[in-house]
């Protein structure tokens, strides 16, 4: 709908464009505290880092390629299936999501300027960096941790695990849980805080369900993960004893708590995905999700059934059937909220009027890759099945399927989807729609055999096995599935590349969405909306009087907020206007703070207390400095 | 709209204590601190049930000899600690009240007293030291671990104190209004904690 | 529902503060957390080297808090109907329709979680024994 902005409303938009006009040049990017920035800092960093996990990825599938292959040592496997694990976990997946696709969007979609604490954003964003670096700084040193990404003890304890790889492991995880518990923090509080007045609950798109199920069961889920690793870390510099039996302790300390945090961390790595889907499906089938209240429900749910079965990747380790009871009965009570969500994107599909565009592609295959993992993770839940399945490929194929199936899938489309609202081109369809089918064959080639070969009794994390095994022929076809995905995603990426500099303009809404995003310009100014809008339903951008009331009260001065860096604050569960924000602009004090807590956990890992003590000392000044300056100064 | 108060424009006690009174809801920061100490609280949650968890594993409680604790001296510590909730309660109180002296002099009295409390429970803790190690047992491991990330969290709260203090003695804004808040509840949370932990740390002896 | 009417008096449903529209919603998840964590913990202490000697009857227990949770499932539930009865659009402007919603997930949350615990509760009381799975 493109009409002559008349002179009133073109005057306040100039207004808003110079209170908001980001500070120019790299020192601008540096210092920048908008949303839509850090997304986008977030979303390349994430990507170098699936780089490198994709690599260790392809390492490990040529080492499998055949029996008795020599292309890695069994240490450097080790390291390599290490570190892929623990990169693509948590410097991949869950960065893109919550701080790449969660950042951009959320203010977005709640019709708000910002997220709640712009300069803590940037924080979550500059510790990302500098934990990611100092993980690969043990990396590229020969210091890899090699002990898996779940890294149980005894392995992990000093005695078996002697080098700093341990060290880097533990201290960048610590140190990038800071980021994501602080990213987590902001994205509630804006969800609660910021959405634009008349957006009550039941008026919140289901994106935003999703993302606050993610960040609640990150603020639970993390302090377990942290525990563990302070306790190893203690164990391993200082000599305290926690896991080892002959002074006390308990290695199944470590599993406990370690599975507090890592079931409920793949629920927060496939949240986010269910948020996209949610998002695409809407707007290319053109109808309104069936049984939107259950859906919304069901997100929540997920994120806390999450917390209640842990210990089913523990029933081999030897816990009483009396224990391990609780854990089998909530396995199979998770699956209904999931299957909720899948009925209702199913009936939402097959009852709507489906335009088969690249996005929604990467959305049916989501849902045929997510099916199929589910059906293979629910047969975990029957305690006896899981004891003859545990630690073999059946369990590789089943968290593939749903972590890369089911989790990047949608990120994939989500890219696609969004492409053009962040960039304000459109992406090559035609090559959008052979890097889907690419991708979507290399998984199944490279995945499907896994269960196979795991109910044929090839142990995982192994470096090789015998060519008498018979588990030649389908390793030889996952590996070569492995390059044809490789092949998809570098596709998936060429094409984005390409299309941002030779892509079609796109309008504001290229595809007819049903969220407010696509209200605003492609790509949005840096005050994302000019008036904050008026919202009566979880499809704002359907509702077309309330966008015409929105251009109205533009021209009369209504909800623009421009006497600052201004945004609206509502009540947390009716969304009645309650207050004014100013929110700050441009800071150089969250990298400062980023570096100094870098210091402190170098030091810490080269074990000089003194210099840790002092880097302490600057991170609190630095902190200081942080919050000198109060925000309606800025 | 014009009765939609621009929050972080108040400065001095009076406009701050009207967007006070005007706010219906609770403000970001406030969520925000809550939110953090949700998750620092898990963290102590799941110290205790390691804590609780090695002991089941033993017959024997405190491990390798060690002696049990005495319960008088750290019961006391916290009741003093858990005792400066009340004018941290009431610093609120009187700064949301446009009483910003007030305020400040009962921040400055509870600041004495944590700060008290801290050094008298590393003091205990040193004393500890020359009977046990960390290095002894696990026994020893997750007493000192447990009571270590306790006085962490209180000498982070000392910080905060200290900060406030500072600003505070040059007048009141929202802003800082909210910071006392956070401060208040973060205060709330660890003398929470410092009933916990104690009755965890005394739990052979009790 | 004579009890419920004084606080209903003092804070109706509507307020988003409301005891009663957020037991309706958080009561079954609450009492299933409960059972799992007490039960566990006692599952825990029952087959470790200390706590088998102070006799804990597992199936017992189980019994007690699986009745328990299931009682407040089953009351979250019940409140959730009648929430959902007196407001039944959630298509309508805040707090009417944000109540219909909340009660509609009130309802399901209720009978999700009333299944989770009556299974959760039959299989402890099954498998009692401390020895290993």
């Amino acid at each position: 709908m493109t009409v002559a902005t008349p002179p009133a409303a073109k005057a306040r938009l100039d207004r808003l464009e110079r209170i908001w006009k980001e500070s120019p040049g790299v020192l601008g990017w540096l210092t920048t505290v908008d949303h839509k920035r850090i997304g986008i800092l977030y979303f390349f960093t994430s990507l170098f880092f699936f780089g490198a996990g994709g690599v260790e990825a392809l390492a490990i599938r040529t080492q499998l390629i055949g029996p008795d292959e020599s292309t890695l040592s069994p240490a450097t496997f080790n390291e390599m299936m290490s570190t892929h694990g623990t990169t693509m976990i948590f410097f991949f997946v869950v960065p893109i999501s919550l701080g790449a696709f969660g950042n951009y969007l959320i203010p977005l979609m709640i019709g708000a300027r910002d997220m709640a604490f712009p300069r803590l954003n940037a924080l979550s964003y500059w510790i990302f960096l500098c934990a990611g670096t100092f993980l690969y700084v043990g990396v590229f040193t020969g210091n890899a941790p090699s002990a898996g990404w779940f890294n149980y003890v005894p392995l992990a304890s000093k005695a078996y695990s002697p080098g700093p790889g341990i060290d880097f492991y533990a201290l960048s995880l610590l140190f990038v849980g800071i980021s994501t518990t602080l990213g987590a923090i902001n994205a509630i509080v804006t969800i609660f805080k910021l959405r634009a007045p008349g957006m009550s609950l039941n008026r919140m798109p289901l994106f935003c369900f999703a993302f606050l199920a993610v960040s609640f069961a990150l603020i639970f889920a993390l302090p377990a993960l942290s525990t563990a690793l302070i306790l190893l870390e203690l164990e391993r510099l200082l000599g305290f004893h926690f896991f080892i039996p002959a002074a006390g302790g308990a290695p199944i300390l470590w599993q406990n708590l370690f599975w507090i945090f890592g079931h409920p961390e793949v629920y927060i790595i496939i949240l986010p995905a269910f948020g996209i889907a949610t998002s695409i499906i809407p707007t290319f089938v053109r109808r309104k999700m069936v049984a939107w209240p259950l859906v919304a429900l069901a997100e929540i749910l997920v994120a806390f059934l999450g917390f209640g079965v842990w210990a089913h990747h523990m029933f081999a380790v030897g816990l009483a059937s009396a224990t391990t009871i609780y854990f089998a009965a909530a396995s199979l009570i998770i699956v209904i909220p999931s299957g909720i969500q899948l009925f209702s994107w199913i009936t939402t599909i097959v009852t709507g009027t489906p335009r088969f565009q690249t996005p929604l592609l990467w959305i049916i295959g989501f849902i045929v890759l997510f099916i199929m993992g589910g059906l293979s993770g629910v047969t975990f839940a029957a305690i006896p099945f899981d004891q003859q399945t545990t630690d073999t490929y059946y369990v590789v194929a089943h968290f593939h399927y749903v972590i890369f199936g089911a989790a990047v899938f949608p990120l994939l489309g989500g890219m696609y989807y969004w492409f053009p609202k962040v960039t304000g081109r459109m992406y090559h369809e035609g090559w959008g729609k052979a890097s889907f089918w690419l991708t979507f064959i290399g998984t199944n080639v490279t995945f499907f055999p896994m269960h196979i070969l795991g109910l044929d009794g090839m142990p995982r994390r192994n470096y090789t096995y015998g060519p008498e095994m018979g588990w030649t022929g389908l390793n030889l076809i996952e590996t070569l599935g492995a390059y044809l995905l490789a092949l998809g995603l570098l596709s998936v990426f060429v094409n984005l590349a390409v299309s941002l500099f030779k892509g079609e303009k796109a309008g504001n809404d290229p595809f007819g969405g049903d969220t407010l995003e696509w209200s605003t310009t492609s790509p949005p100014p840096p005050y994302n909306y000019a008036v904050i809008p008026k919202v009566s339903s979880p499809y704002a951008m359907w509702d077309t009087e309330d966008r015409e009331e929105d251009a109205r009260n533009l021209e009369r001065g209504r909800k623009v907020l421009e006497q600052g860096h201004e945004t609206a604050a509502s009540t947390a569960v009716d969304a009645e206007w309650d207050e004014v924000l100013d929110m700050p602009s441009n800071s150089a004090w969250p990298p400062l703070v980023a570096l100094a807590m870098t210091g402190v956990f170098a030091m810490v890992l080269l074990q000089q207390w003194f210099a840790a003590a002092i880097f302490v000392a600057v991170l609190l000044c630095t902190v200081a400095g942080f919050h000198l300056k109060e925000p309606e100064e800025a | 709209m014009s009765s939609i108060p621009r929050s972080m424009e108040a400065a001095g006690s009076g406009p701050v204590a009207a967007v006070e009174r005007a706010r219906r809801t609770q403000p970001s920061g406030w969520w925000g601190a809550v939110l953090l100490i949700a998750t620092e609280a898990t963290l102590f949650a799941c110290l205790i049930a390691t804590y609780f968890y090695l002991r089941f594993r033993t017959d024997e409680w405190p491990l390798g000899g060690i002696e049990k604790p005495s319960v008088t001296l750290p019961l006391v510590f916290t009741a003093i600690l858990v005792a400066t909730v009340v004018p941290m309660f009431l610093s609120v109180r009187a700064a949301k009240a446009g009483k910003t002296r007030s305020a400040w002099w009962l921040l400055l009295l509870a600041t004495a007293v944590q700060a008290t409390y801290l050094g008298l429970q590393i003091h205990l803790m040193v004393d500890d030291l020359h009977s046990f190690t960390p290095q002894a047992n696990a026994y020893g491991s997750i007493y000192y671990a447990l009571l270590g990330i306790h006085h962490a969290h209180v000498a982070v709260g000392l910080a905060i104190d200290a900060w406030l203090l500072w600003k505070l003695a040059r007048g009141i804004t929202n802003y800082r209004l909210i910071a006392l808040r956070i401060a208040a509840i973060y205060w709330y949370f660890v003398a929470a904690t410092a009933v916990a932990v104690v009755l965890t740390q005394l739990y052979p002896s009790l | 529902m004579r009890i419920a009417k004084p606080i209903l008096e003092r804070i109706p449903p509507e307020s988003p503060v409301s005891p009663v529209l957020w037991f309706a919603v958080l009561g079954a998840p609450g009492a299933y957390s409960v059972q799992l964590g007490l039960g566990y913990w006692l599952t825990e202490a029952a087959c470790s080297p200390t706590g088998g000697r102070w006799g804990i009857s597992l199936s017992a227990w189980a019994i007690v808090i699986t009745a328990l949770a299931a009682l407040v499932a089953v009351a979250a539930g019940l409140i959730s109907i009648w929430l959902y009865r007196r407001h039944g659009d959630r298509h309508d402007p805040p707090p009417a329709g944000r109540v219909a919603f909340l009660a509609a997930v009130g309802m399901t949350v209720s009978t999700l979680f009333l299944v989770l615990i009556l299974m959760t509760g039959v299989g402890v009381v099954t498998f009692r024994e401390c020895n290993q799975s």
